[in-house]
Formats: structure tokens, sequence, C-alpha cells
């Protein structure tokens, strides 16, 4: 019955296509966790461009044709960088939980199914979530604000985009891999997530940090990555000279891949051996 | 087996509510540890984004807009206020949720009990673990950046005990609507989050338009960051803000017996529709 | 001050067995004995430390995805499946991880949620089934695939006698189709009914192997005497080993107390010991309510075979 006639991407389609419909309609049936993020994800955003707005010059002044000024740039491409990298930690990342709590994570690896399809389905489905919520808050943000959010460059832009999304995933691998080997992972969630934040210039530059933490930032990929999205948008200095910093972004994007498929096989082997598969 | 009723029970029973709560905070850490440094964070962030937006002016600016520079005091009152509201609003409000997904709950409301024993027991808790949260955020920052006016916790303390009455009303009326609608914590993320963007958490409530500002007077949280703000930085006294504090007094008297009027009504219709046992 | 490391368990130690085509083959034994470890080694949701198992001819440890495609497996419990999608749709989901192309798996989706009795209820929510309902859709999923293999685990845990009945029949019929079958439980009636042969596990070993009827001829032998009886206590119920015509005695004890226990003995000449044995009882100030002389069970088979009853 099972059909060997299927070849092999076809199946990896059709695994990954079951999987994203599966969290898609998962996602819509809890209404309350999908209107909530609706809100919530732009409320946190008008709630802090609130207080940073304390800070601006009386006047402020619009950087480079953008409808926001660089300060206020700045924030809205951090609540981008913060929403996509979320991604990572809480929704690729918790999706290996998330099945385990609901008891169907040991269904899913009694199935001749690739593991990556799971994540990915995951991915997608978020993917698509947040470019509406993105979207939209943008919308808002002109009819509350005025403001148009415009990008300088939107080749190099998706280009950074796409760089990113692929170190989401293998960061996400990573993440999700550590679900099954971890109880605390809220916790370490949470370290992972404010680090990011604080460290990766995502809503401020780093060069306000002080000196040996600039310099661990100064390792970190999501620094880069960060950066070369930031500068496509607004035209912001980056922070090596510009070839350099798009070699580095892209082995970023590509080593965090190959880190995180290497890391959640590795996990799994262990879950398996240790019988932990349905637990952490 | 004799059972006894009467006042000396229901303190037995409140005894029992407030020792499970502490019991379980003692041994879930990590979700205290969590609110203890999310101000520390989200002003340290504040304080960056503002750098970033303003370079060397950006204590001017500041001050210009809230009549202070001390950036620091100023957003960690809030923060700590916010975290203090998101954890009565959560603990209360979703303890009742929390023990329906256990199973718990129904457990609970088998035994002789009163329902106000039981959310008061909650709240008792909670009166413990957000002073606790507020000597650590406030004392530890006001004993940092202002020593000579660490006197001032003391006060503001005050003012935050009488806030946190209303507040528990407002938790009451969160745990009836997580019991009909579940879902509980994502609620309380908006919840929370509603309060602390119309509380002046993190600027003036001056700042937002007219008719927002009016919902703000209806919660306690915007009384109590102003008038913390006003003691700790402006070396007010409790007598100067006489005006909020009668304020914070009526909310105190209102809200607990409509919080708890709102709860008592849709928990009885639960008992009507069997939500107690539904997951 | 010091925390202790736990030990590691040895959960399953020298089991082996082989299932050939058109065969039920039962796993017998307490909650804890290793059934449930040896089906997730089976089905490679668990990596054995040591040793080897087959499938179909493929190697549990080394082409465990061709394991898989063979494998159809049902885990106990009601919460393998996703809540917020319909009976319909979950399958359709497995269906697309075991690779079935999209016009098989339609018919084949259909043809399963006739057979367990949910076609009705095909687009209705999981969360709004019963515990019956999630059950028999969870064992519809194992047949997905219709794979050459299946295991199956307490498949009628949970369920009322007419959906139990209904899961029997199929099995039966899957049987008659050819599939080898593996199936666990601690139900020794449903092991007895199903199964051409049981293999009796305790503590991670088999410690009987055979047909249900090889196994209860083993202890014919003996004369079995079922007493029911209030105030047993443990100590009384092996005093009686004293005696040497008792070969073996149980005592399976009810949740409730001040209800009847009720105490197997294994004994040689049952007829003639009975009078002794019930005037030692009396003694220890038991009160009997009633004696059988019964057939024997699996249950007895285990008593044999380890001195405790199935159900400790």
């Amino acid at each position: 019955m099972n059909s060997r006639n299927i070849n092999y991407p076809a199946r990896l389609l059709e695994e990954f296509k079951a999987s994203f419909l599966k969290d898609l309609r998962s996602y819509v049936r809890y209404p309350a966790w999908m209107v909530g993020e609706f809100i919530s994800t732009p409320l946190w955003f008008f709630f802090f461009a609130l207080g940073v707005t304390l800070f601006a010059p009386v006047a402020s002044q619009p950087a480079n044709g953008n409808g926001l000024s660089t300060g206020m740039g700045y924030f809205f491409f951090g609540f981008v960088f913060i929403i996509l990298f979320s991604t990572s930690v809480w929704g690729v990342g918790q999706s290996v939980r998330n099945e385990q709590e609901a008891g169907t994570l040991e269904q899913f690896f009694l199935a001749p199914a690739n593991r990556a399809t799971l994540i990915l389905g995951r991915w997608a489905r978020i993917f698509l979530t947040d470019s509406l919520i993105i979207a939209y808050t943008t919308v808002l943000l002109y009819y509350l604000g005025g403001a148009v959010v415009s990008v300088l460059n939107p080749v190099m832009f998706l280009l950074g985009l796409g760089l990113y999304e692929v170190s989401l995933i293998g960061f996400g691998l990573f993440m999700a891999g550590l679900t099954m080997r971890i109880k605390a992972y809220n916790s370490i969630g949470n370290l992972i997530f404010f680090g990011y934040m604080i460290l990766t210039g995502a809503l401020f530059p780093i060069s306000v940090l002080p000196r040996p933490v600039l310099d661990f930032a100064m390792l970190l990929p999501f620094t880069y990555l960060n950066d070369i999205m930031r500068h496509a948008a607004l035209g912001t200095p980056l922070i090596l000279p510009e070839t350099l910093e798009y070699v580095v972004a892209i082995l970023a994007a590509v080593g965090l891949m190959v880190f995180g498929f290497v890391a959640f096989n590795r996990i799994e082997h262990d879950a398996r051996v240790r019988g932990s598969i349905a637990t952490s | 087996m004799q059972t006894s009723t009467g006042l000396r029970s229901d303190i037995r029973a409140l005894a029992a509510i407030f020792s499970k709560g502490l019991k379980h905070h003692l041994r879930y850490p990590g979700e205290f540890l969590l609110f203890l440094l999310l101000p520390f964070l989200f002003t340290f962030l504040i304080l960056g984004m503002g750098t970033a937006v303003a370079g060397a002016n950006a204590a001017s600016y500041f001050a210009i807009r809230t009549g202070t520079t001390n950036i620091v005091i100023y957003e960690i009152l809030g923060g700590a206020v916010w975290m203090i509201s998101w954890l009565v609003v959560e603990d209360v409000g979703t303890a009742i949720r929390d023990e329906q997904i256990k199973g718990t709950l129904e457990q609970n409301f088998l035994a002789p009990v009163r329902r106000f024993t039981l959310l008061v027991g909650l709240s008792l808790t909670d009166v413990v673990i957000t002073s606790l949260l507020f000597l650590v955020v406030v004392g530890v920052s006001v004993a940092v950046v202002m020593p000579g006016s660490i006197l001032t916790i003391i006060p503001a303390f005050l003012a935050l005990l009488l806030g946190l009455i209303p507040l528990f009303g407002i938790g009451f009326l969160f745990a009836g609507f997580v019991v009909r609608f579940k879902e509980p914590y994502i609620f309380t993320q908006i919840v929370s989050l509603v309060f602390a963007t119309l509380t002046g958490t993190y600027y003036p409530v001056t700042f937002l338009p007219y008719w927002i500002q009016l919902l703000s007077g209806a919660l306690p949280q915007t009384y109590v960051i102003e008038d913390m703000r006003r003691i700790v930085i402006a070396n007010q006294t409790l007598v100067n803000l006489y005006g909020s504090l009668f304020v914070l007094l009526a909310l105190a008297l209102v809200y607990p017996v409509l919080g708890y009027a709102v709860f008592r009504r849709i928990e009885r219709r639960a008992g009507v529709t069997g939500e107690f046992s539904k997951y | 001050m010091f925390r202790k490391v736990p030990k590691s368990v040895v959960a399953v130690a020298g089991v082996d067995f082989t299932v050939p085509k058109g065969e039920i083959f039962g796993l017998l034994g307490p909650n804890g004995a290793g059934k449930t470890t040896t089906i997730k080694m089976l089905c490679t949701l668990i990596t054995p430390s040591g040793g080897d198992a087959f499938i179909n001819g493929f190697s549990i440890t080394k082409d465990q995805q061709k394991v898989r495609e063979n494998l159809g497996v049902m885990l106990t419990g009601e919460r393998t499946l996703y809540w917020k999608l319909t009976g319909r749709e979950n399958l359709e989901y497995f269906a697309a991880l075991y690779h079935l192309d999209s016009v098989s798996a339609k018919k084949r989706i259909w043809d399963l949620l006739k057979l367990v009795g949910l076609d009705e209820r095909e687009d209705t929510l999981v969360e709004n089934y019963s515990t019956g309902m999630r059950i028999r859709l969870s064992f519809a999923k194992a047949l997905l695939n219709d794979a050459p293999v299946l295991l199956f685990d307490e498949p009628t845990a949970s369920l009322d006698p007419q959906s139990s009945h209904l899961i029997r029949d199929i099995i039966r019929d899957l049987k008659r189709e050819g599939h080898a079958i593996i199936l666990t439980t601690h139900n020794m009636e449903e092991a007895d009914l199903l199964s051409d042969r049981v293999a009796i596990i305790d503590h991670g070993r088999i410690v009987t192997l055979g047909s249900p009827s090889e196994l209860k001829q083993k202890v014919k032998s003996s004369d079995i005497i079922e007493i029911e009886a209030r105030n047993l206590v443990e100590q009384t119920a092996n005093a009686l080993q004293s005696y040497s015509e008792v070969s073996k005695v149980a005592m399976i004890t009810s949740p409730h107390p001040g209800e009847t226990e009720v105490l197997r003995v294994h004994v040689e000449k049952g007829k003639e010991v009975l009078p002794r044995i019930l005037e030692f009882l009396v003694r220890k100030q038991v009160t009997i309510t009633k004696v059988t002389f019964i057939e024997p069970t699996l249950e007895d088979v285990f008593i044999a075979e380890t001195g405790r009853s199935l159900r400790d």
C-alpha cells in the first residue's frame, strides 16, 4: 500500500505539505492564540516605540527619504528581526516540545518520513503568519503615525532575508533537538532570546555595548545577519567592509544550517538510545 | 470523622492555600527569576535604543519630556510595577485554569472551602512574591543609582501595597474570564501589555491621547507608577500624594468586590455547563 | 544535601522470539514487565543497547527507514493524535508521512474509517471524540499503510466491550490476511482469546512461551483452588507455602479496603489438602466467602512461573 513508485523529491514535498497543513489547521483552530498573536505582536512594537520616542530629538529628521526617522527605522527593523528570531526559539524550537506534550511526536517518528519536514512545515506556517503580522503592523504604522516603511535596496534586503531564514531553520533545528534533551527549555530559550536582543544589534547598534561585551557580540552570526538586512533597508553603515560582511553572513547561514542538522540528528539518536523520544 | 467550620477552619484553609502557592514558586524559581530580570533587561534595551536614536543628547531629550534625567530609575520603577502587575494577573488569573488543566480544580471545588478563601489565599501568596520582587528590583536599583534616597523605597512600597488590592480584584475578574474562555496565557500576555501601554510604564501617561488617558485613570498601576516616581525621584511624601492615594483607596474598595462578583457569576454558570471538568 | 544519581535499569534482556506471517503473537505481562519497551525497540523508537531484531527482513538497528515502511504500529493511550484535526485529517496527515499517494490514500482512509465505525464522525475534531473513538482512530492509523507486520500495544485498553469485540474481530481478519501481528496486553483473557502463541514476560525476560493451551497444560497437573475471603493478609497467604502439597500461592489484592481478596493456590491432590487449608485460614481469622476449583488460565501460568499474580 505505501507507494514505492513515488520518487524521493515528490515524497519530501508531500511530507512537507502535510506537515504545513497540519500546523496551519491546528493554529487556526486555536483562535485565541491566533488572535492573541495578531494583537500582541504589534502591541509590543507600539508599546516600546512610545518608550523610545522619549529620546527622540524634539524635531525628528527623516533619513534618506525614508518616512521613518533613522532611530524609529532602526527600531522598526529591530522589531522585524525579533519576530524572525523568535521563529527559531519559540516556533520551530518548540515544535518538538509541543508534539511531545501532545503525545504525537512518537507517531511522527514511527513513520518513514524525513525528520526535517516536521520542522520545515512548522517554519513555513510561521513564516506565513509572521509576514502577515509584519505587513499589517506596517499598515497600522502608516495610519497611526503617518510613517511609510520602505527599503532602500530591496534586492539585497531579500538576499539578506533569504540568508536569515536559512540560519533560522538551522538554529531552529538545534533548538528543536534541545527540547528533546532538556526539561528546562523555557529558561534556556528565554536566555538565548534575551541574549539575542541585547548582543546582536537587533534593536540598537552594538557600538553602544561596553568593550568586552562588544567583542563577544562580534563573534555571533546573527550580528552580521541583522546588520546586512538593516544596511539594505536603511543604509546604515556596516560593521565590516561590505564584501567581507556578506561572505561572513553566507558562511554564518550555511554553518548554522549544517550545525542544526548535525545537532538534531545527534540528539535524536541519543533520545532513541535513552528511550526518551516521548519525554525529555 | 469530625470536621470543623467557622473562622478558624477558614484561616487554616487559607494558610494551606497560601503555603501551596508559595511552595509552587519556590519549586519553580525560573519563572520568578525571569520576572526579576525583565525590568532590568527592558530598561537596558530602552536605554540602548534611546542612545541609538539620540546619541549623547539622550538624557536631555528624555528630561524635556519627563522632567528628570534619571532614566534608569524612571524606567525601572515602571518596569517593576509592570512585572508585579503581570505576576498578579497571571498567578491569580491563571491559577484556576492551571488546576483545570492538571485536573485538580474539581478536587479543590469539591472541598467545603469558600471560593473567596481560595482567591484570597492565592492573593496572599502574591503579596509575598511581589514584595520580594519590589525589594530586589527597586531596592537594588535605588541603592546603586541613588543611594542617598534608599529610604524612599519605604513609602513607595506602601503605595504599592495599596495598589495591590484593586489589582487582585482585576485578577479575580480575569480568573472568571479564563475559566470561561480557556487559553489563559495569551490572555495574560495581551492584558498585561495593554495595562503596560495604558499605565505609563516607560513614558508619562500624558503622552497618550486624551481619551486613552481616561482608560488609564481606571487602572491602579497608573497611580502606583506615578506616585513611586514622585516619591523616589522627586522626593515627595505620601502626604503630598493624598489625591492619587485617595483614588487608589476607592479602587481598592470597588475592584475586589466587582471582580469577585463577576468570578462567582461565571463560576455558577460553569457549574451548569460542566466547564470545570473541560480540559 | 546530595542528590541520588539514579541507577540505570535493565528494562529488557534476553527477549527472543519469531513471529511468522499469519500469526498473532501475544506478549503478556504485568505493568513494568518490559512489553512496551520491547514494542518501542521493534518500531525503532528506542535503540537497543545490544542485540538486533528484524521486521520483514530489515534490521531495526541498521535499516530503520525500511523497518518503518514495513510496520503498522498502534501505541497505547488516547493522546497520540492531533486534537485540533478531524479524524479524517489525522489520517490524511499520516498517510502522507507513510507515502501513500493521494488517490489510494483517500480510498484507504474512507475504508478504514468505516471499518472502525467512525465514518459518520470523520469531520469531527478529535478533541470532541470520546476516549473509545480516539482509540479506534489510533487503531485505524496503524492500518493505513497495510504493513506486513503490525504491532498493537494494548489495543483494547479503555474500550467498552462492544468496541473491544470489534477490534478483536479486525485483528483476527488481519491474521487471516497474512499479517504478522504482535499484541501486548496485561489482559490475560484477551491474550488467551486472540493469540496463537503467547510469551509471558516479567522483569524484562520471557519466562515462558507457547500456545495458550500448551502453557495451561503445564499447570494442569496441579489443582487450582480459588478462595475469596476477607481479612486476608500477605503473611497468612505466604504461610500456606509451608504445606508441602502447595506449590504456589498468589494473592490478588482488592484496591478497596474491606472488600474480598482472592487467593489462588496451586496444589497437588487439591481435594485432600483443601480441608487443612481452610482450617488454617479460619484459625487466622480469615472470613471465607467462596471456594472454587478452577480451570487454569494464563494467570495461573504466570503464577506458576513467577510466584506472583499478573495483577501485582
